[in-house]
């Protein structure tokens, strides 16, 4: 403008001392401020009109840009808006999440090229700066220093960095200020021009778009990762396409490929259990088209293998903007394994009260006997009364005991501290059989022991020995009607190899993989809750040994040898001496 | 005459009980604690039996003792009236209550209880 008035001036000079009349002279000077004005004019506007179209071709330019990470879209922000404006820094800066400080996340030094982050302000130092940025899209302090919105930055920020103007935009996320994007001119001071503001506000749009992406993408990587943390089958189904997305547990859970699964939900409805199915599918759809949100079922799903395994399947339906529903989420939780223990429970509750009950009724019919029998002055009754209320009794202690024992045990309660950790074998065998010499002599069987000479005591709490053996000794009496009964311990490695022998019923070749589950009865008929051998195979593989059980078959008697650790060389030594 | 009782029962104590409970009265006892060969007895018509007191225990494996109370139907030609006692609860027991000729006494039982039971099936 300047320049124009001065060569306005000059013109005029010339004209001055020319031969025209004042008045003519005048229509000239008219004429030509006229035409100096309007080039002038089209002057400023093709300048303006070239800086919009580099200033619009910056932000397409950024526009296009594909970025993977939040600081790489930050960087490049920042540096094509400085070398779009020609401004020697370009920052962008966030508050934390309390808001005490602006924390810059990206500086751009145009002259070095180079990019910077990290530097803190606190926020409560400078009010009005916020407060006018609250207030305005865009603070333009073209003297910056002076600028009540930007004073407050002059002697700490401002003089040292000899930054002169300003242009600062404030970023919004969400309905809220979350930050500014900084513009600072080094050099004379700077008048920021009208396009220049309306440039930035895009530049600062921007970043709140890849913020919003960023964040999104990190949403997409959250759910990513959980869906390969998770044992569940989870499951993305878009309501539109009908197209589902599962994520690897579905192929562990179920035991599927990639191509049999397939991209469409009809695969998943042909794996419901067909007494199910109908029930199931009706129900997701009912929820979707009720505009419900969460849906959860419980069915049988087939595994590759034919099998069904027992699910419990949850969802959550998506919707667009217009709340129609078109993507639901959820994930399958495979609840076989507790379907199972359920059903273990119940048997057991059956189970253990039919087994409580029978004893019971005989102690009460024992006891009829006996008073009989002292009625009749009949000895022999009081007798029989009595033994069989002793072996009832008995019998109910065992029993209850062996289910305590085994709540105990799958709880993992800790027995309290054993006061002997070693057992010399000797004398513990001899006296653990000494228990079952009534019942053996009842049942007319041979019983035999055999200890190699010289084993090392085993290293197991004297209890959990004798329960375990126990266990395995009242079943060798349980189950052998005749013959005999031999107990043999012998060191085998590191162990002791207690061999407990029978001549007995024997079990089926078919029930062998059995006899360690829980409430498994290899014969019907017989006493007792089915608790026994899982009890040993738990209280010796606690310490640290296991059980193994062979029979030839049905009447070809049965096999069962605890292996139990033995103790150490030292510990060898001094069980030696207490034994 | 005697009547004819078949025990069948798998616990040795029971047959104490039974023993001490009917043996006095005008019954002639035949123990066995093996199902399948009361089942041997009644099919090859060893004796004749004016009543079975069954005592097999019918739990878990209430099939197969089902499956034996179906052969023994079978062989008695619903004849011969049978009395189960067991543990089981009437609840348990279940459609085994409409068979003909059948009645359950529940474990404990009483002396009095199964004489009088005994009497109404015979008598």
């Amino acid at each position: 403008m300047n320049i124009c008035l001065k060569k306005g001036d000059d013109t005029m000079k010339e004209f001055g001392e020319s031969r025209y009349p004042v008045t003519e002279r005048r229509l000239v000077s008219d004429l030509i401020r006229y035409t100096l004005v309007q080039k002038e004019a089209e002057e400023t506007l093709k300048a303006r009109t070239e800086r919009i179209i580099r200033l619009q071709t910056a932000l397409l330019g950024l526009a296009k840009e594909n970025y993977t990470t939040r600081e790489e879209a930050f960087r490049k922000i920042t540096e094509t808006d400085a070398k779009t404006l020609s401004v020697k820094r370009v920052s962008i800066w966030f508050f934390t999440e309390d808001r005490s400080e602006i924390v810059c996340e990206d500086l751009y030094i145009l002259d070095r090229n180079s990019h910077e982050k990290g530097i803190r302000l606190q926020a409560e130092k400078y009010p009005n700066y916020f407060k006018a940025l609250e207030e305005s899209r865009t603070v333009a302090a073209d003297d910056a220093q002076q600028d009540p919105r930007t004073s407050e930055f002059t002697l700490d920020y401002l003089k040292p960095l000899g930054i002169t103007s300003m242009m600062d935009v404030s970023i919004w996320h969400q309905g809220k200020l979350v930050g500014i994007v900084c513009h600072e001119h080094v050099g004379p001071k700077r008048q920021w021009q009208p396009e220049e503001q309306d440039f930035v506000g895009s530049i600062s749009d921007m970043v709140s778009l890849a913020l919003e992406s960023s964040e999104r993408q990190s949403a997409e990587e959250r759910f990513r990762l959980m869906a390969q943390a998770t044992n569940d089958a989870v499951w993305d189904w878009n309501l539109v396409t009908n197209g589902v997305w599962w994520n690897e547990g579905v192929r562990s859970l179920f035991g599927y490929t990639e191509e049999e699964i397939g991209p469409e939900a009809t695969w998943w409805y042909e794996h419901i259990h067909p007494e199910e199915k109908e029930r199931v599918v009706e129900g997701i759809h009912r929820l979707i088209e009720s505009d419900g949100r969460f849906w959860s079922d419980e069915y049988r799903f087939a595994r590759a293998d034919g099998s069904y395994a027992h699910v419990y399947d949850r969802g959550y339906v998506i919707c667009d903007e217009e709340r129609k529903p078109v993507r639901m989420i959820g994930a399958m939780m495979d609840i076989t394994e507790r379907k199972l223990l359920e059903k273990m429970k119940d048997d057991l509750f059956r189970d253990a009260a039919h087994e409580l009950r029978t004893p019971y009724a005989m102690i009460q019919m024992g006891l009829d006997l006996m008073e009989r029998g002292f009625r009749q002055n009949n000895r022999r009754k009081i007798f029989t009364g009595k033994k069989i209320i002793g072996i009832n009794v008995d019998r109910l202690e065992h029993d209850v005991e062996n289910l305590l024992d085994i709540f105990k045990l799958e709880a993992g309660v800790q027995q309290t501290k054993e006061e002997t950790l070693t057992v010399a074998a000797n004398g513990f065998f001899k006296e653990a059989l000494r228990l079952y010499q009534p019942q053996i002599q009842e049942k007319k069987l041979k019983l035999e022991l055999k200890i190699r000479r010289g084993l090392p005591p085993l290293r197991i709490p004297r209890t959990d020995l004798l329960r375990a053996f126990r266990n395995v000794l009242d079943n060798a009496v349980k189950f052998t009607d005749r013959g005999s009964i031999t107990v043999f311990v012998r060191k085998q490695e590191n162990f002791a190899a207690i061999h407990v022998q029978d001549t007995g019923r024997g079990i089926r070749k078919e029930d062998l993989g059995r006899v360690f589950e829980k409430f498994f009865k290899a014969s019907a008929g017989v006493q007792g809750v089915g608790l026994g051998l899982p009890i040993a195979k738990l209280l010796v593989e606690k310490a640290g040994g296991r059980i193994a059980v062979h029979s030839g078959g049905l009447g070809r008697g049965t096999e069962v040898t605890l292996f139990v650790p033995l103790a150490e060389r030292k510990l060898v030594a001094k069980g030696r001496e207490a034994a | 005459m005697k009547k004819e009782i078949l025990v069948v029962e798998d616990d040795p104590q029971m047959h104490d009980i039974y023993r001490d409970m009917l043996g006095e009265q005008q019954f002639n006892l035949t123990v066995t604690d093996e199902p399948l060969r009361a089942l041997q007895m009644i099919q090859r018509k060893e004796k004749r039996f004016d009543l079975i007191l069954l005592d097999i225990l019918m739990k878990e494996s209430l099939l197969d003792g089902r499956v034996f109370f179906v052969q023994l139907r079978e062989a008695l030609q619903d004849k011969t009236p049978v009395i189960v006692v067991s543990v089981l609860n009437e609840d348990q027991v279940g459609d085994l209550k409409q068979i003909n000729n059948i009645s359950f006494l529940h474990k404990p039982i009483k002396r009095q209880e199964l004489l009088s039971e005994i009497r109404k099936t015979l008598f």
